[in-house]
């Protein structure tokens, strides 16, 4: 009784819930596999990085948006977003402070050099790899959980109280100093 | 006059579009511009693909040892074009910055 009563509060069927919590950590481990092996196999930070993203999106669909939010907080994934920059810049700068120009990358000796082939190879492409999929993976994540908070138009003219926006159009007429 | 200025225009765009068109080269013809500018065009397609120094023949050749990478479209997005990947990353974190600026509730 107990569990049927809490398969009640989601909307989709059992079999998608069920299926989505098996598939899950394996979307997750295949773009961590496509961001990993971007220098050896087609792939690379971009789609390993939506993979990732689609993975927590897939999750919020099959439950709803509330279990999903808890995995992905907003502040979180904001901060790893730009961490992701600042790592594929810093690898840039690592380049000038070894004497070579901006991004260089065999030359200035970055990173695993391995064997050509192996997986700890690449150099500069293995880290930049890893900062363009963090931030692809927490900014796909992003954009789907703040379009679902977005309000529906229908709800938010009930009440003035209930708008998820900070500023309204109205209060920027108001305050406009070419409009006088 | 004002009636036929517009046909008047679109001839003559429609006309220098389809001279370009006329004037392209074949599609995988080495000699094509852009593909292999200083190759001679007294030498045969087997003489450029050995001896000519193109960028799209430098990139099939000289990718492994410049940047170490077995993927040749890693190799030149992320190696010989990595400011174009760089500022389309920024480009995503920019685009989220403006969804978050308009429609971003509070804090969490």
């Amino acid at each position: 009784m107990g569990t049927a009563k809490k398969n009640n509060e989601y909307q989709t069927s059992i079999v998608v819930r069920q299926v989505t919590r098996m598939m899950c950590p394996f979307i997750m481990i295949f773009g961590v596999f496509l961001i990993v092996h971007g220098h050896l196999t087609p792939g690379g930070g971009f789609q390993g990085g939506v993979a990732i993203g689609a993975s927590f999106i897939l999750y919020a669909l099959a439950f709803n948006r509330k279990d999903g939010r808890v995995a992905v907080p907003s502040y979180p994934l904001k901060c790893l977003a730009s961490c992701g920059i600042y790592l594929y810049m810093a690898i840039g700068i690592i380049g000038i402070l070894m004497g070579y120009h901006f991004l260089a990358n065999k030359v200035a000796g970055i990173g695993p050099q391995g064997m050509f082939g192996e997986l700890l190879s690449g150099g500069a492409l293995f880290w930049i790899n890893l900062g363009v999929g963090l931030t692809v993976a927490c900014i796909s994540t992003e954009f789907f959980y703040t379009f679902l908070e977005v309000e529906r138009p229908e709800n938010y003219s009930k009440s003035e109280k209930k708008l998820p926006y900070k500023r309204r159009w109205s209060d920027v007429d108001k305050n406009d100093p070419f409009q006088n | 006059m004002k009636k036929f200025m517009p046909a008047i225009l679109f001839t003559i765009f429609a006309f220098s579009m389809i001279i370009v068109v006329l004037r392209f080269a074949p599609i995988g013809d080495p000699h094509m511009p852009g593909y292999a500018d200083f190759v001679p065009s007294e030498m045969s397609k087997k003489e450029v693909v050995e001896h000519a120094d193109s960028i799209a023949l430098h990139y099939n050749r000289h990718s492994p040892g410049d940047t170490g990478a077995l993927d040749i479209i890693t190799a030149t997005i992320f190696d010989y074009r990595a400011y174009d990947t760089l500022i389309e990353t920024v480009v995503l974190f920019t685009a989220l910055i403006g969804v978050l600026s308009i429609i971003g509730t509070k804090e969490t």
